[in-house]
């Protein structure tokens, strides 16, 4: 309005000079100061109006800058206008971005929320977005955000070449790869295209689930099963072998058929161990079996093992030593199951300790369990065999164990019952030197549970 | 798109292609290993014909890089980095080699009982592994700390070296049935201290990448 103002000032101004020049040269002054001061006029009404343009660019670069400040300067004109069309505009885009914000950070915590990995490529195959649980499956990954090469995340080829052809084809597809370090790891790949707003594929979404432990029991499994039918296969075969010799002619030589029927005694007893171990192993595994603990003196049960051995202790010129304290702590237990711990633990020492050996049985308290340990001077079990030496049918030397008269099960069946009562089994050994086997169980806190 | 960006663009693939042969070559230490401790002639066989990959990469990526030298006439860092892969894939084709003479030693090992557990070459073996796997991981981040951790590294592996040396003499010394096996295993856990050493090589190439100084990891 201003500028009108002026300019209409100036335009009345040099009219009235152009009738003045004409009328006196005196005047001729006074309409030149009139004009000066027409421009004047004019020149500090548009200096305003620019100062509030300036400010109005300064404001908006400063957006550019991410720092979104209002403005606040209002006027009626149409700069004020310009302002508030632009203030307006600003309230929408940050509506907007709080929007984002949110559906972002809710992403982030459903992504971190997966146990599995989560990996999102895009279409030129780098890695945008990574999940919690991807770190976690690989450890430190080299990915902090901004867009990598799939190859400079996770180095493995054979990834590299199964994700570029689901890129490729950009359709789901699984396969399982395995992964090296620090630890071996079998992991299924999920692969799913990733679509945009107008469902274009625009990329891949991957899933990583680490199906190490899975494969590894259907591993057991399967070794078991074939364990189980060859123990019970090798007896069976030996008692068919007679009998067919037997029902051939042998059974007239009461002599030789006494025999025969001896060997095939002994495999039927055999058999009926093995049969008899499996079952309570499977019976403890599956929680059936009647456990009571009640309060328990190990030195009742230990005096129990000392006349159980004694005669077999005194064959084979071993001493068994006990160091049971008569004060230990009453521990909660279930005798009959411990009795067969204690025979399980007692008997593998006897067999693996050669003659002249010694045998020692120790108790220790370490709060809140009662530590007991078997030690013998024995042949000991190789380093790499103490990992597995509680599996079923695990066994350093096949031939010998069973020459022995062993099933296979008896470590088994000890780790089992210890676990139920909640507690530990190790095992130490030097090869030549010895075996340590021990196991613990937890220490009765108060009086009442005594009663 | 201008030179520089062309040049760029090049070389972030070329070292792309590098990290992936890198990754060849770690299965392939992993799969040698593996097959000598389970005896398996099958995975042998396969980490013997897939060298055949590595090396094809080898020839090919060191062709690419020479011609962007030829090329681009690059210098400072620019430089350093192709020099650097250069160093890499040649360290890396070496290893490789090493795996396969590894699984060459399961083949001729083939049915026979070891004369021992395999205990201190599975441990140098994944030492090994290990340095491998830094080197290229100090690579992709241009890590110089990771790189100089790696010195330490090497010296447990040159200790198992040692170690494994001195059992496996005495093995042959009281027995001379067991020396044309215990020779072989000798030959493995040379072959894994030679590739801790070219994995220390790379540690030096990342250091010389960074910092444009020679760094001695073999002391």
């Amino acid at each position: 309005m201003r500028i009108w103002l002026g300019l209409l000032l100036v335009l009345i101004l040099n009219t009235l000079l152009f009738f003045l020049i004409k009328i006196n040269v005196l005047n001729i002054f006074l309409g030149l100061f009139l004009l000066f001061c027409g421009y004047v006029l004019l020149g500090i009404s548009l200096e305003k109006e620019l100062k509030k343009i300036s400010l109005l660019s300064k404001i908006t670069t400063s957006w550019r800058q991410g720092k979104f400040s209002k403005i606040t300067y209002y006027s009626d004109n149409e700069i004020g206008k310009i302002a508030d069309n632009l203030n307006y505009l600003l309230e929408q885009l940050d509506k907007c971005h709080k929007l984002i914000k949110e559906e972002e950070s809710r992403i982030t915590a459903i992504l971190a929320g997966i146990k599995a990995g989560v990996m999102v490529l895009d279409r030129d195959g780098q890695v945008i977005l990574v999940n919690k649980g991807l770190e976690k499956l690989f450890g430190n990954l080299n990915f902090n955000g901004t867009p990598k090469p799939l190859i400079e995340v996770v180095r493995n080829y054979e990834l590299e070449k199964f994700l570029s052809q689901a890129l490729k084809d950009l359709k789901e597809m699984s396969q399982e790869i395995e992964f090296l370090l620090p630890n071996s790891k079998t992991i299924q790949i999920h692969a799913a295209p990733l679509k945009d707003e107008e469902d274009q594929k625009v990329g891949l979404v991957v899933v990583f689930d680490d199906i190490t432990e899975e494969r590894k029991l259907e591993k057991m499994r399967s070794e078991f099963i074939a364990n189980v039918s060859h123990e019970l296969r090798t007896p069976l075969t030996s008692i068919k072998g007679f009998l067919e010799t037997l029902l051939d002619g042998a059974l007239e030589d009461t002599t030789i058929a006494k025999h025969f029927l001896q060997i095939m005694n002994s495999e039927t007893e055999r058999l009926t161990r093995l049969i008899d171990d499996l079952l309570s192993l499977s019976r403890i595994e599956a929680k059936k079996v009647d456990f009571t603990p009640k309060p328990l003196a190990f030195i009742e049960l230990v005096q129990k093992m000392n006349l159980l051995f004694k005669s077999r202790l005194e064959e084979k010129g071993l001493t068994l030593e006990i160091q049971v304290p008569k004060d230990l702590p009453l521990v909660l237990a279930d005798s009959d199951m411990i009795s067969q711990v204690l025979i399980n633990l007692l008997d593998n020492a006897i067999k693996y300790t050669p003659s002249g050996g010694r045998i020692v049985l120790l108790t220790r308290v370490k709060h809140p369990f009662v530590e007991i340990e078997v030690k013998d001077t024995g042949i000991g079990i190789p380093e790499e065999s103490q990992k597995r030496i509680f599996e079923r049918f695990y066994r350093v030397d096949k031939a010998r164990s069973r020459e022995l008269g062993g099933t296979g099960l008896g470590l088994a069946i000890v780790k089992h019952i210890i676990d139920l009562h909640m507690g530990k089994v190790w095992v130490e050994s030097k090869v030549g030197e010895g075996s340590t086997f021990g196991f613990s169980l937890p220490i009765i806190q108060n009086k009442e549970e005594q009663t | 798109m201008n030179i520089r960006q062309n040049f760029d663009k090049a070389l972030n693939e070329l070292e792309q292609e590098i990290l992936r042969m890198g990754s060849m070559v770690e299965r392939a230490i992993y799969d040698a290993v593996d097959s000598l401790a389970k005896q398996d002639l099958e995975l042998a066989e396969k980490v013997i014909t897939s060298d055949q990959l590595v090396n094809t990469l080898e020839t090919e990526i060191e062709d690419r890089l020479v011609t962007l030298i030829a090329t681009q006439q690059p210098i400072a860092r620019d430089l350093r980095r192709i020099i650097t892969g250069i160093k890499i894939i040649t360290n890396l084709e070496r290893m490789g080699d090493h795996a396969v003479d590894i699984a060459r030693v399961t083949k001729r090992l083939a049915g026979q009982p070891l004369i021992k557990p395999l205990v201190d070459i599975p441990r140098m073996a994944k030492i090994s592994q290990q340095m491998v796997k830094d080197g290229l991981d100090a690579y992709v981040r241009s890590d110089v700390d990771k790189a100089k951790y790696m010195c330490s590294l090497d010296d447990e592996v040159d200790h198992l070296y040692s170690q494994v040396f001195r059992e496996l003499l005495t093995y042959m010394m009281e027995d001379p049935k067991t020396i044309a096996q215990a020779t072989s295993l000798l030959f493995v856990a040379r072959f894994l201290e030679r590739i801790a050493d070219y994995a220390t090589n790379i540690g030096e190439a990342v250091i010389y990448l960074v910092t444009g100084e020679r760094y001695d990891l073999n002391q």
